[in-house]
C-alpha cells in the first residue's frame, strides 16, 4: 500500500464497494426482473420465458461471480499478516473476503430463484 | 486530568430540570427514555395478549366482545412491533449503545436524535389515546383493506392507526439516518469496518434496511388514509383501483420489519456469546456476511406473505426461494455461536442463560420459517394459530429473549448497578418455560385447523386442552416480567456497585464509568482490533484530542478506514427538537379531525422551528487555544451522508409512486380510466424546461461561493428559487383547469397524488433554498464553509429529476404504452 | 443447566400424542383429498428434517456448552477448522437439505391444479357467510357446500365486499376471496363425510363465526340433494349474517354477535 499512489488506491476502494454490493444487488434485481417477466407470463409465452429468464440469469451469474472475483484478489492480507481472522483482520482483506462469500451465496440463490421456471407452468 | 473532566462536563452536561427534560441531545438520555417508554408499551400491549389469552382459555368465552377482541389485537401487533421492539432495539440500545461502542461522544445528529424520540413519543400517545376513547384501530396490525376501508370500517378508528403509522415513521426514518451516518462517520480512529463491533454491524445493515424499507409503509398507509379521508379510489377495485396493491405495499415493509427487529437482537447474541465464553467470536466476517446478506434476501421475501391471493405458481415459487434461501446465513449464524461456545470457557450468568434459551428457540422459530416458505404448505397454515406460533417463536423467542440478554448485559453500565443472578434465573426460567408453553400449542392448533384472529372457538373442536395450556404460558410469561421489573427496582435500591467493566468484555464502552460521564471518553481511544479491551495493548490516545474547548467536539473519520480524524463540532441543548414534534403533533391530530385551521396551526409551528434549526449556532465562539474549529466539507462532513441517506428514502418512495401507477395500469383495461383524455402537454413541457433550467443557477451558485464569489452564490439561488415557484404557479394552474378531481377514480388519484407528492417537493427544496438565501446574506458562507449550499443545491437536483419521471410516466406514458 | 433439553424432552412425550391425535382427527394431517395429501406428505418431510436438525444441531450447542474443558479445543488451535465447521454446518448441509425441501415444493405446486374439467361451483364470500352456486342446475346454497366423491370439483371464488379466505383443512389449503377478482381451486374428495371450513383472512367483526361445512357424498346422493334444491333461494341472506358461529349451543348464542351490532360496523 505505501507504494501504491493515492489514485489508485482510491480505485481500489471502489472496486472492493462494487465486489461487495453487486452480488446481493444483482440477486435483487435477478428476482425483481423474473418477477414483473411472470405477471406478463401469458402475453410473452412459456418457451420465450424460459429462454428470457436462461438469457438473464447467465448475466446475473457472471456479475456475482465478477464481485466474487475482485474480491478474491483481495483475499491475502498485504504482506500475509492476519491470514486468520481472529481478533483481526486487514480491512481490504476482510471486505474482499465478504464479497468472496457473498458471490458463493447468491450464486446458489440466484440459481434457487430461476429454477422454477423451468418445473411449473409459467401462465396457468 | 480532573480539569480536562471537569471542563468537559461543564461542556456537555445539559444543567437544570426543564432544560435536561426538553433540551436534552445526548444518546445516553435519549435512549434511556426510549428504553423506558418502549417498556410501558410493552407492558400495555402485553396486558392486551393477557386478555386475549383469558378469553381463548376456554371455549365460548364471554370475556371480551369480539370487536374488543378486534381491537385488542389489533393493538397488541401494532404496538410490540412498531412501539416495542423496534423503538427499544433501534432507539434504545442502539442510542445508548453506538456512540459507545465506536468510540464517539454522540450521534452525528444529536438534535434530530431528540427529535425521533420525541415523535416516537407523541406518535405512541396518538395511537394509543385511540384506546382510551374507545376508539382502538381494529383492522388488524396488517390493516388490510378493504375491511379498513372507509365502507366497511366507517369509524376514527382506522385513522387513528393510518396517520399514526406515518407520523411514527418519520421518527424511525430519522434514526435510521442518524444511526448509518454516525456509524459510517464517527467511528473511534483505528476502527476500520473489519474491527466493528458485530452489534454496530447488525444496526448498520438494520438501519440500511429502515431507509428502504419504511417508504413503502408510509406510501401505503398514506394512500389509504387519502382513500378514507377524501374519497379516492387507490385500493377500491370498483373504481379501478386494487386491493392487493396494499398488501405488496404493506409487506414490501413487513417482511424487513421482521429482520429489522431480528438483525440487533442477533447482534445482542453475537455481543453476549464471546464475553461470557470468555473467547473472540469465531467467523467474524461470515457473522458480518450473514447480517448483510439477510438484510438483502429480507428484501426479497413479501410475497411471502401473499401465498394464497391468488399470484401465478411460478411468482410464487420465486419468493419460496428467496425466503428458503435466507436458511444458509441464519445456519451459518447458528453454527458461528456454536462454535464460539465450543472453544470458549463458559461464565454462566443471567445475559448467557437468555443467549442460550434464544439459540433454542430460533431454531424451531427458523425451521418452521423454512416450512412457510414451502409454498403449498403455506396453503395450508397460513392465517392459522400456525403462524401464531412461529412469528412469536422469531419474535419473542427471537428478539425478545435477546433483549432482556442485553437488559442485563448492559443495564449495570447504564445505571451502575447489577441486576440480582438469582432473580435474573428465575425471570428466565419462568419467561422461557411460559413461552414455551404459550406459543408450542399454537403450531398444534393450526395443523388441527384453528385460524387466528378468532375471539372464540367451539368445544367440539377438540382444541379446548391445548388452549388452555397456551393461557396458563402466558400467565407464567408475565411472571417473569414482573420479576424483572422487581429485580429492576431492587437493583436500584441495593444492587451492587457494577463498577467499570463488570463483564470484562472487549468493547469499548465498557472503557466509560458506569453510568458512562456525559462526554463518555474523557479521550476518543485509539483502535487496533475488534475487542480494544482484550488487547494486549490497551487501546492508545490518538493524535490530537479534541474536547480541549468549550465547544462539544468528537472525532469525524473516514468511512471505510475510520483514519484521518476530523474534530468535528456537534450543537448542545435546545429546545427546538421538542417544538418540532409538537408542531408535527399537532399537524397530524389537524389531519385526524379534519381540522384544516389546526393543521395550518400545526405546519406553521413546524416551518418556524425548522427555520431556527436551520440557523447555526453562534459561530463566534473559538476553541480555548484560540484556533477555530475547521469545518468539514463534502465527503468529509457527516451532514452531506445524511442528506445522501435521505434522498435514498426519498427515492424509494417515488419509486414505488411509479410503481403503484403501472401496477394499477396494469390491471386496468382502458387507460386513463373512465373515459378521461392523456394529460394535455403544453404546461407540463413548459414545466419541465423552467425545472431542469432552474438547476443551471444552482450549478453555477455552488462553484461561485467555491471561489468565495458571494454574488453569485445569491443570484443563483435567487433565480432558482423565482423558476421554482413559476413551476407551482403554473402547476397550480393545471390543477384548475382540469375537467376532474382527485376522486373520481384510482387514475385520478394517482395523477393528483403523484403531481402534488412532487409540488410539496418542490416547495421544500425553495424552503432550503430561501433558508440558504438568508444565511448567505448574512454571510455565512466562504470558500472553506459551503456545506448548507452544496446540500440545498443537491437536494434541489434531485427534485428536479424526480420530476423528469413524474413528467415521462404521468404526462408523456399514457401517449405512448 | 442440564433441565434445558430436559424439558424439551418432556415437552416431545406430551405433545407427540398430541400430533397422533390431530391426525387421526382433523385438520391439515387428516387428508381427504390428493390435494392435502401431497401437502401433509410435503408437512412430514420437512417435519422429520427438521426434527433431524433439531437434535443434531441441539446436541452440537449442548455438546459445546457442557463439554469438559480439561483441553484446549481443536477451534482454538486451529482456526480453519473453525470455519470448515461452520461452513459446512451452517451452510453446506442446510443448502442440500433446502434442495430437497425445495424441490419438492415445486413437485407440489406442479400437481397442484385449478383445472376446468370438474364439476364447477362459485363460492361467494359476504360478511359473514358462504354463498354456493351450482352454476348447472342454478341452485343456491348458504354456509353447506355438497360435493360428489370421487369427482374433480372446481371452485370459482369470489367476494362481494372484503377479503375471505376458502379453508377446509382436511381437503386443501386456503384460497382468497379477494375483491375484484376471480380464484380458482380445485379438489377431488376421495372419501364420503362431512368436513369443517372456515374463513381463514380476517373479515370483520363476525370473522369467527365465519364457518361452512362440505359434505361430500357419492354421486346419487348428491344429484338427490341437488334436484331436492329450490332453485331460488328461499331464506333470506340477512338471517346468515351472523354466520354459524353459535352452533347448537344456547350459551354461544348469547354470546354471538348481535345482528344490529354486525350491522352497525358497516
Amino acid at each position: 500500500m505505501q507504494h501504491a499512489t493515492p489514485v489508485s488506491a482510491h480505485s481500489r476502494g471502489l472496486l472492493l464497494w462494487y465486489a461487495v454490493l453487486v452480488g446481493p444487488v444483482a440477486w435483487s434485481g435477478h428476482l425483481l426482473f423474473s418477477y414483473l417477466l411472470v405477471s406478463t407470463a401469458c402475453d410473452t409465452g412459456q418457451v420465450r420465458m424460459r429462454i428470457i429468464i436462461a438469457a438473464l440469469t447467465i448475466v446475473v451469474e457472471a456479475l456475482v461471480l465478477s464481485g466474487a472475483a475482485i474480491g478474491s484478489r483481495s483475499w491475502r492480507p498485504p504482506g500475509n499478516r492476519l491470514a486468520d481472522d481472529d481478533g483481526d483482520l486487514n480491512r481490504a482483506s476482510f471486505m474482499g473476503r465478504l464479497a468472496v462469500f457473498e458471490g458463493v451465496l447468491f450464486f446458489v440463490a440466484a440459481l434457487f430463484t430461476a429454477a422454477p421456471v423451468y418445473f411449473l407452468r409459467v401462465c396457468a | 486530568m480532573t480539569t480536562t473532566a471537569a471542563r468537559l462536563t461543564r461542556t456537555w452536561e445539559a444543567p437544570g430540570f426543564v432544560r435536561g427534560i426538553f433540551a436534552n441531545v445526548d444518546h445516553k438520555q435519549i435512549g434511556l427514555r426510549y428504553i423506558a417508554t418502549a417498556f410501558v408499551f410493552m407492558g400495555e400491549a402485553g396486558i392486551g395478549g393477557l386478555v386475549m389469552r383469558t378469553q381463548l382459555a376456554v371455549p365460548n368465552n364471554t370475556i371480551v366482545s369480539p370487536d374488543h377482541y378486534n381491537q385488542v389485537f389489533t393493538l397488541h401487533g401494532t404496538v410490540m412491533i412498531f412501539l416495542f421492539a423496534t423503538p427499544l432495539l433501534i432507539g434504545g440500545l442502539g442510542n445508548y449503545l453506538i456512540p459507545l461502542m465506536i468510540g464517539s461522544r454522540d450521534m452525528a445528529f444529536p438534535r434530530l436524535n431528540a427529535l425521533s424520540y420525541w415523535i416516537y413519543l407523541f406518535a405512541g400517545m396518538f395511537i394509543y389515546s385511540s384506546f382510551f376513547v374507545g376508539k382502538a384501530p381494529n383492522g388488524g396490525w396488517f390493516a388490510y383493506v378493504p375491511l379498513t376501508s372507509v365502507a366497511y370500517s366507517p369509524g376514527i378508528n382506522l385513522d387513528f392507526w393510518a396517520l399514526g403509522i406515518v407520523f411514527l415513521g418519520i421518527s424511525t426514518t430519522a434514526s435510521a439516518v442518524n444511526f448509518i451516518v454516525t456509524i459510517f462517520k464517527l467511528r473511534a480512529p483505528g476502527m476500520n469496518v473489519a474491527r466493528m463491533p458485530l452489534f454496530v454491524w447488525a444496526m448498520l445493515v438494520t438501519s440500511f434496511a429502515i431507509v428502504f424499507a419504511l417508504p413503502p409503509l408510509t406510501l401505503g398507509a398514506s394512500l389509504l388514509e387519502i382513500d378514507r379521508q377524501y374519497g379516492t379510489h387507490f385500493y377500491d377495485p370498483g373504481a379501478g383501483g386494487s386491493v392487493l396493491l396494499w398488501q405488496h405495499l404493506f409487506w414490501v415493509f413487513g417482511h424487513p420489519e421482521v429482520y429489522i427487529m431480528f438483525l440487533p437482537a442477533v447482534g445482542i447474541v453475537s455481543t453476549v456469546i464471546p464475553t461470557f465464553a470468555r473467547t473472540r467470536i469465531a467467523a467474524y466476517t461470515l457473522l458480518v456476511l450473514s447480517s448483510v446478506s439477510i438484510g438483502f434476501i429480507s428484501f426479497g421475501v413479501w410475497v411471502h406473505h401473499m401465498f394464497s391471493v391468488g399470484l401465478p405458481p411460478v411468482s410464487l415459487a420465486f419468493f419460496a426461494a428467496a425466503g428458503m434461501a435466507i436458511t444458509i446465513p441464519s445456519g451459518i449464524q447458528i453454527f458461528a455461536w456454536i462454535a464460539t461456545i465450543w472453544k470458549g470457557d463458559i461464565l454462566w450468568r443471567t445475559p448467557f442463560l437468555f443467549a442460550v434459551g434464544f439459540l433454542f428457540t430460533i431454531m424451531l422459530g427458523g425451521f418452521t420459517g423454512v416450512m412457510v416458505s414451502a409454498v403449498p404448505f403455506d396453503w395450508q397454515v397460513t392465517d392459522s394459530q400456525f403462524i401464531v406460533a412461529h412469528l412469536h417463536y422469531v419474535l419473542v423467542g427471537g428478539v425478545v429473549l435477546p433483549i432482556f440478554a442485553a437488559l442485563y448485559y448492559w443495564l449495570p453500565k447504564m445505571t451502575g448497578r447489577m441486576l440480582d443472578e438469582r432473580l435474573g434465573q428465575w425471570h428466565f426460567w419462568l419467561f422461557f418455560i411460559g413461552f414455551n408453553l404459550t406459543f408450542f400449542p399454537m403450531h398444534l392448533m393450526g395443523l388441527y385447523g384453528m385460524p387466528r384472529r378468532v375471539y372464540t372457538y367451539e368445544p367440539d373442536f377438540g382444541l379446548t386442552g391445548l388452549n388452555l395450556v397456551s393461557t396458563v404460558g402466558a400467565f407464567m410469561q408475565a411472571a417473569g416480567i414482573a420479576v424483572f421489573v422487581l429485580n429492576f427496582v431492587l437493583s436500584m435500591i441495593r444492587g451492587d456497585e457494577a463498577g467499570d467493566d463488570p463483564w470484562r468484555a472487549g468493547t469499548l464502552e465498557w472503557a466509560t464509568t458506569s453510568p458512562p460521564e456525559a462526554f463518555n471518553f474523557r479521550e476518543i481511544p485509539t483502535v487496533h482490533s475488534r475487542d480494544p479491551l482484550w488487547d494486549a495493548a490497551a487501546p492508545t490516545r490518538s493524535v490530537a484530542q479534541p474536547g480541549d474547548s468549550v465547544l462539544r467536539e468528537t472525532f469525524a473519520t473516514s468511512v471505510l478506514d475510520a483514519d484521518q480524524p476530523h474534530v468535528l463540532v456537534m450543537p448542545g441543548e435546545t429546545y427546538l427538537p421538542f417544538l418540532l414534534a409538537l408542531g408535527i403533533g399537532i399537524l397530524f391530530v389537524g389531519i385526524l379531525f379534519n381540522r384544516m385551521e389546526v393543521v395550518v396551526a400545526g405546519a406553521v409551528i413546524g416551518l418556524a422551528v425548522t427555520a431556527l434549526w436551520m440557523w447555526p449556532a453562534d459561530r463566534s465562539v473559538q476553541t480555548s487555544t484560540g484556533r477555530k474549529p475547521k469545518s468539514l466539507q463534502g465527503t468529509e462532513a457527516p451532514a452531506t451522508w445524511g442528506l445522501l441517506m435521505f434522498i435514498a428514502t426519498e427515492s424509494i418512495f417515488f419509486a414505488l409512486l411509479f410503481s403503484c401507477y403501472f401496477y394499477i395500469r396494469s390491471g386496468a383495461g382502458a387507460w386513463p380510466q373512465g373515459g378521461i383524455e392523456s394529460p394535455k402537454l403544453l404546461t407540463p413541457s413548459i414545466n419541465t424546461v423552467i425545472l431542469l433550467a432552474s438547476s443551471v443557477p444552482i450549478f453555477w451558485a455552488d462553484a461561485s461561493i467555491k471561489r468565495g464569489n458571494q454574488a453569485g452564490l445569491r443570484i443563483g439561488f435567487a433565480l432558482s428559487f423565482l423558476l421554482g415557484a413559476v413551476f407551482l404557479v403554473l402547476q397550480l394552474r393545471e390543477y384548475g383547469s382540469l375537467p376532474f378531481h382527485a376522486n373520481v377514480n384510482a387514475y385520478t388519484g394517482l395523477f393528483f397524488v403523484i403531481t402534488a407528492f412532487h409540488g410539496v417537493h418542490v416547495f421544500v427544496g425553495m424552503l432550503m433554498n430561501a433558508s440558504t438565501q438568508v444565511r448567505a446574506w448574512a454571510g455565512h458562507f466562504s470558500s472553506e464553509d459551503h456545506l448548507a449550499v452544496q446540500n440545498a443545491g443537491w437536494y434541489w437536483h434531485f427534485v428536479d429529476v424526480v420530476w423528469l419521471f413524474v413528467f415521462s410516466i404521468v404526462y408523456i406514458s399514457p401517449h405512448v404504452i | 443447566m442440564t433441565a434445558t433439553p430436559r424439558r424439551i424432552a418432556t415437552f416431545a412425550m406430551v405433545l407427540i400424542p398430541g400430533f397422533a391425535t390431530s391426525a387421526c382427527g382433523r385438520g391439515i394431517l387428516a387428508t381427504r383429498t390428493p390435494e392435502a395429501k401431497h401437502i401433509a406428505l410435503l408437512w412430514w418431510l420437512m417435519f422429520s428434517l427438521g426434527s433431524a436438525a433439531f437434535i443434531v444441531i441441539g446436541g452440537l450447542l449442548f455438546y459445546a456448552l457442557f463439554r469438559r474443558r480439561t483441553n484446549p479445543s481443536a477451534f482454538e488451535q486451529r482456526p480453519a477448522s473453525q470455519t470448515l465447521f461452520i461452513t459446512i454446518g451452517g451452510a453446506l448441509i442446510p443448502l442440500l437439505i433446502l434442495i430437497v425441501v425445495f424441490g419438492f415444493t415445486v413437485g407440489v405446486m406442479a400437481a397442484a391444479r385449478t383445472g376446468s374439467g370438474g364439476m364447477p361451483v362459485q363460492v361467494i364470500g359476504h360478511d359473514f357467510w358462504w354463498e354456493v352456486r351450482y352454476p348447472g342446475s342454478g341452485v343456491t346454497a348458504h354456509n353447506e357446500i355438497h360435493v360428489p366423491v370421487g369427482r374433480e370439483v372446481d371452485f370459482e371464488l369470489r367476494s362481494e365486499d372484503v377479503i375471505h379466505s376458502f379453508w377446509v383443512s382436511q381437503l386443501n389449503g386456503k384460497t382468497d376471496l379477494v375483491p375484484g377478482l376471480v380464484n380458482r381451486m380445485s379438489i377431488t374428495v376421495t372419501s364420503a363425510g362431512t368436513f369443517r371450513g372456515t374463513c381463514a383472512e380476517f373479515c370483520g367483526i363476525g370473522h369467527a363465526c365465519m364457518t361452512f361445512v362440505v359434505v361430500a357424498e357419492p354421486q346419487d346422493q348428491f344429484d338427490a340433494w341437488l334436484a331436492a334444491q329450490p332453485s331460488q333461494p328461499s331464506d333470506d341472506p340477512q338471517e346468515f349474517k351472523n354466520g354459524d358461529c353459535a352452533g347448537p349451543s344456547d350459551a354461544a348464542a348469547e354470546r354471538a354477535p348481535e345482528p344490529s351490532e354486525v350491522a352497525s360496523v358497516r
